[in-house]
């Protein structure tokens, strides 16, 4: 086993990958940028040490860097997290250059499933049903629109090196295609140094589901059950829970046999996460093989008892997985909430900023994954993820009504979040029903305004906080040091 | 510095009896203040809103920074005078800030007989300004008067601390630069018309408020002319032609948001520096004052129970704890600012004063502001004393109080007798601030001893004249009125009325008026005067 | 003590009473009269009983008011007299609505019109980018594009006029 780690990555990846390395004895080494030198996963590992300016080319997609960051620190591996460099195979290969092992597949395996392209290519001779679409990717705009007027409309763009919904688009018409095509192969070029794009079969309202995939190094492999992720705001995931409402216990078990092939085709090692879009006659298609630790795995680790990070370092160190098949018996239910940094009453806009008050929840059944602190400010350069608020219980509805329960105890002020959101499609009646489908969103809430809470104690408690005098002096030319009684003592009579 | 150890027994009876009885005085005091503020006629009230007039209270709130403090001084002028209707002699004075500076407010209450001046109302008038000019303040009148209530002219008018006195101090006040400035919200007649005049800045309220010196009636009575108030003295008037004033405001609100950008436009206060620390609370709950003060005000009780109950932590450094002991006298902080504090355990003997003189030249030379908590039953008395030299060392204490240039604070928290009134800092020898609580006495003597004497006196005469001294029986029937006549003409009530004080303090909250007051002493400089002392008599 | 605060554009009167050296107050609303018992738990945070009904509130004072938060949900409450606090006499040039301008600071990523066109309401005419999303302002209303007065990678803040348009249809 190794003795010091460095991670690759920053926020609540990095702050959870740091704790499980503690668990197991590890020390840790966080990097960071010049505006993540106060940020959560610095003050939380043994070791920190800068990358260089905010740029995430210049910091946390720097190799060269990274690479010298984990020499100097002496670190024997590296775990990516999520986004960033977790799916890039050049980063994965320069470790395995640098003599550091990579916690992670092998780099081929992350350059062929990158490849959307060539994914479906192997998924498709393995017998694992794929979606209709095109087998080349391109950045000639021309050719897209041709290939998409070929298939027909509606039809979703998408970027060849992919992933978080970057580089994807759904078009509509064939006069939308130009402009989105350029979009999307802009976003591509910029996220992913890879602008080609591809076209697929746009499905209607299907679900997405994912399958947990964990495999060691001496051919061992496993699933770890389903993730529902069909509630998705502009193809990002926002609500996962698992199981899934949808799947019978015999398609669980072919998409879980399926997953496996898919790991075992592509020699698969490590965590991954093999994706399907199941629509509504029980049809399932592989969509892509995620070569990384999913932002929402904690799910899975809620329901499974198994700590998905931990397996992934010790199949890095090439442990054996010891966990058969029969050995995962999933209990219960669980749901995860992403807390962004966005506005919900100005179109979900990035709320960067400085957190002013923050209280999570706490107790029974609930786990957060953070990555931020009361006074943090969270930079405006990065992802605008806070942090992951996940709820266990023993069947769905208990799970549901701790998930209202949680939301409604967890308080950041300072910037806007998507706490207010997430708290009405949890309590919507769609959701209660399990209607999760990819079109859940813009079905139930497209018109969504957020409800303001009760006005009226609102109002009452923006007086009653003016009682409150002010803390400290405030204004131009107040004299500086402690307050006088006449700023101390707010509202006062003789 | 030392936390100050109680040794009061809170389960103790006497403590329980103590305790109801300060609670109930105190009780009465804020049901006395509810009255003031509060207690208006229908018709006044009603009258006021016709005119688009606020009330009082509200050009307060609208004139003050919201939620902040408003020190307000003898609230209880005129209490149980003039029928009992001329609550707080008829003016709103106090103390509040603005834009974060602290000012001193006059404000006339048109709902109280007009607004017209009533003879404690001008003495109200005259220590507002008297608080302005030792501290520096800026003082901010907000006009509404019918003039001086005319049947008591005599009282108001002729004499050197009259009516007069007001318009002197203002150009007394122009000069040493403290800001003076005036809304005018309502009439300002005859010599009313002079406090506007006399002020820096002028805001006129059109439609409601009027500066002239004769008002229309007189006009009509002497020349014949009919003219109407705005015409005569309107803001129009005065904001277009006269000069007089200089800022035109449509209401009371506009008229008020304009002080408040005059004040916030001010150069910033220079505010005196003398080494704060953090605040910190009490260790013991103020409110335990109530059971350690003593029903009966002869009761002896270690001053320090209460001072351990107003300063910073509980904390202090005593000064010469062993010697003179019936006078305590240490280093403490208040709301963080430091003050040098003398209490009293007893009667003053001549230790007890050269201690006391000693103290007070100390915190006059290291700009310490001193602390008076007044319990004082006199200086000693007899034949060994006076051989002693008590006089003497009474007067080295009396003088150096009168003479220390710092801040001087005093609070009577019960006995203020005789020349024990002078020594510990009595209104006359110019604390910046001086309070009671509702317990407190004040007189030449204690009422019982006053009787005492006069009976004694009588008896001598008699006895000179051969007769055999009076009767028991005659004896208590001379004593009664004059016991009488001292604890009514002594209390605190009595006191506060005839503004012999600033005000009566509900005991808890001694300290923050103390850190409120301090906080406004420093807008003067530390020494007004020239520092030194008269010759002490050795 | 008399607030007007304004919620969501509504501005609404209110009265609060405080009891002297009580943590309890009266607040009028409206018609209703309320009482409302508080205690300060923590910096931000107010425990507050109104009506008898126990409810945990936290409150940020920030610049544009005072964000708060009551289970799970947040509003920004602002008091519409903060400055100044006299009836408003025209405080300079009316800031039409719909400027072109980034919600918050963000970089110039593109910029789809030029100066001279002619652009729809709804219209893109600037995309740019903050926390790795790109966004597109649109046009706020149908005119002429008079003046573009950034750059691409230009860093813009809230504010900002991006694109300038002379209004046209209804008026002219």
């Amino acid at each position: 086993m190794f003795q010091k780690i460095l991670i690759a990555n920053r926020g609540e990846i990095a702050v959870r990958v740091i704790r499980t390395a503690r668990e197991m004895g590890l020390k840790t080494v966080a990097v960071y940028s010049e505006v993540d030198a106060r940020a959560a996963h610095v003050i939380e590992a043994d070791q920190a040490l800068s990358l260089g300016p905010a740029e995430p080319s210049e910091s946390y997609l720097n190799i060269d860097r990274i690479i010298q960051a984990a020499r100097a620190s002496g670190a024997e591996a590296i775990h990516p997290g999520y986004g960033f460099l977790a799916e890039n195979p050049d980063f994965a290969a320069a470790c395995e250059e640098a003599g550091l092992a990579f916690i992670g597949p092998p780099a081929g395996v992350i350059r062929d499933l990158g490849s959307k392209t060539e994914a479906r290519r192997i998924m498709a001779s393995a017998g694992v049903p794929i979606i209709p679409g095109t087998a080349e990717g391109t950045t000639d705009v021309a050719t897209v629109r041709r290939q998409a007027e070929e298939m027909g409309f509606p039809i979703l763009v998408k970027a060849v090196a992919g992933g978080g919904g970057k580089g994807m688009r759904v078009v509509a018409e064939a006069e939308e295609m130009a402009e989105a095509c350029q979009a999307a192969i802009s976003e591509a070029a910029k996220a992913f140094g890879d602008g080609r794009v591809y076209l697929e079969k746009n499905l209607v309202a299907p679900r997405h589901v994912e399958f947990q995939i964990l495999a060691d190094g001496l051919g061992h492999a496993i699933h770890l059950f389903e993730r529902e992720c069909s509630i998705q705001r502009r193809h990002q995931k926002i609500i996962e829970e698992t199981p899934s409402t949808a799947l019978t216990p015999q398609i669980r078990e072919a998409m879980g046999r399926a997953a496996v092939t898919a790991a075992q085709a592509s020699g698969y090692v490590g965590a991954g996460t093999v994706e399907f879009l199941l629509d509504q006659d029980g049809k399932f298609y592989f969509l892509e093989v995620n070569t990384r630790l999913q932002v929402e795995h904690p799910i899975t680790e809620m329901t499974t008892g198994v700590d998905l990070v931990r397996r992934q370092i010790e199949i890095a160190a090439g442990e054996p997985l010891g966990l058969s098949q029969e050995d995962v018996a999933p209990r219960g239910h669980a749901i995860e909430c992403r807390i962004y940094a966005e506005d919900p009453a100005e179109q979900f806009f990035p709320s960067p900023g400085k957190i002013t008050l923050l209280r999570e929840p706490v107790g029974p059944g609930v786990r957060v994954d953070s990555g931020i602190y009361e006074g943090f400010t969270v930079p405006v350069e990065y992802d605008p993820i806070l942090s992951k608020l996940i709820v266990w219980a023993h069947d769905r509805e208990a799970a549901r009504q701790r998930m209202v329960r949680a939301l409604g105890g967890y308080a950041v002020l300072g910037i806007e979040t998507t706490v207010p959101f997430l708290l009405d499609v949890i309590e919507s009646a769609p959701f209660r029903e399990g209607e999760t489908r990819t079109d859940f969103i813009e079905r139930h809430f497209t018109a969504w305004r957020p409800s303001a809470p009760e006005a009226d104690v609102a109002r009452m408690a923006f007086v009653i906080d003016e009682l409150r005098p002010a803390a400290r002096p405030t204004g131009g030319d107040q004299p500086r040091g402690w307050p006088t009684p006449w700023q101390s003592l707010g509202r006062w009579t003789i | 510095m030392e936390v100050i150890e109680t040794r009061i027994d809170i389960a103790s009876d006497e403590y329980r009896a103590n305790y109801a009885a300060m609670e109930a005085q105190v009780a009465r005091l804020d049901e006395e203040l509810e009255k003031a503020r509060s207690r208006r006629s229908e018709r006044a009230i009603k009258r006021n809103e016709q005119l688009g007039k606020l009330p009082v209270r509200k050009r307060l709130e609208l004139l003050l920074d919201r939620n902040t403090p408003f020190l307000e001084i003898a609230p209880l002028a005129a209490y149980g005078l003039y029928d009992q209707k001329v609550h707080g002699a008829g003016i709103i004075t106090g103390i509040g800030v603005i834009h974060g500076r602290e000012v001193i407010v006059h404000a006339n209450d048109p709902m109280i007989k007009g607004g017209t001046i009533y003879p404690l109302g001008v003495k109200k008038g005259l220590r507002t300004q008297t608080i302005a000019r030792e501290n520096r303040l800026p003082i901010i009148y907000l006009v509404d008067s019918g003039g001086a209530f005319l049947p008591l002219q005599s009282e108001i008018f002729p004499d050197a601390d009259d009516g007069g006195r007001i318009f002197y101090n203002q150009a007394v006040l122009s000069k040493m630069n403290v800001p003076q400035i005036c809304g005018v919200l309502g009439l300002c007649t005859a010599g009313a018309a002079y406090i506007p005049a006399m002020s820096d800045d002028v805001v006129h309220v059109q439609g409601t408020g009027a500066i002239f010196l004769g008002g229309p009636p007189l006009v009509k009575a002497a020349t014949g002319e009919e003219v109407t108030a705005e015409d005569l003295g309107g803001a129009a008037v005065h904001c277009r032609e006269s000069g007089v004033s200089d800022y035109f405001a449509e209401d009371d609100a506009h008229c008020l948001d304009l002080i408040r950008q005059i004040v916030g436009n001010l150069p910033p206060a220079q505010k005196t520096e003398i080494g704060r620390t953090e605040p910190r609370q009490p260790l013991y709950d103020p409110r335990e004052i109530y059971g350690i003060v003593p029903v009966q005000i002869s009761t002896p009780y270690d001053c320090r129970e209460i001072i351990a109950r107003m300063v910073d932590a509980s904390e202090w450094l005593e000064f010469k704890a062993q010697y003179g002991p019936t006078l305590v006298c240490g280093w403490a902080r208040i709301h963080g600012y430091p003050v040098g504090i003398l209490g009293n355990n007893g009667v003053l003997f001549s230790e007890s004063s050269l201690k006391a003189t000693q103290f007070i030249q100390l915190c006059d030379k290291r700009g310490t502001p001193l602390l008076f908590l007044q319990n004082i039953p006199g200086y000693i008395i007899g034949r060994e004393y006076e051989r002693g030299g008590i006089t003497k060392d009474g007067h080295k204490m009396v003088n150096a109080v009168a003479t220390a240039t710092v801040p001087k604070f005093t609070v009577i928290v019960g006995a203020s007798f005789g020349a024990g009134n002078y020594g510990m800092c009595g209104r006359a020898y110019s604390p910046r601030f001086l309070w009671m609580w509702p317990n407190a006495q004040i007189g030449v003597m204690g009422g019982e001893q006053a009787a005492g004497v006069l009976v004694t006196v009588k008896n001598d005469q008699l006895a000179r004249e051969g007769q055999p001294p009076l009767p028991p029986e005659v004896v208590e029937g001379m004593k009664k009125p004059i016991m009488d006549a001292a604890l009514k003409e002594g209390d605190a009530w009595y006191s506060t009325a005839n503004l012999w004080d600033d005000g009566i303090l509900d005991p808890a909250k001694t300290r923050d008026v103390l850190g409120l007051a301090i906080s406004a002493a420093l807008n003067a400089p530390l020494r007004d005067d020239v520092y030194g002392y008269g010759t002490f008599r050795m | 003590m008399e607030y007007r605060l304004e919620l969501g554009g509504e501005i609404t009167p209110m009265d609060v009473e405080v009891q002297p050296g009580e943590s309890s107050a009266r607040v009028r609303i409206g018609e209703a009269s309320v009482r409302v018992d508080y205690e300060l738990v923590a910096e931000g945070h107010w425990r507050l009983v109104v009506d008898g009904r126990a409810l945990n509130v936290f409150v940020a004072r920030t610049e544009e008011g005072k964000q708060i938060f009551i289970n799970g949900r947040t509003c920004l409450v602002r008091d519409a007299d903060a400055a100044p606090r006299r009836r408003g006499r025209a405080a300079g040039p009316d800031e039409g609505p719909g400027e072109v301008t980034p919600p918050m600071p963000a970089v110039v990523v593109r910029i789809l019109v030029a100066e001279g066109d002619r652009v729809t309401k709804g219209q893109g005419l600037i995309v740019v980018s903050a926390m790795k999303m790109e966004s597109t302002l649109a046009a706020p209303y149908d005119g002429l594009v008079t003046r573009i007065n950034t750059a691409v990678e230009a860093k813009v803040m809230p504010g900002d006029v991006l694109v300038e348009i002379e209004p046209e249809g209804e008026n002219e």
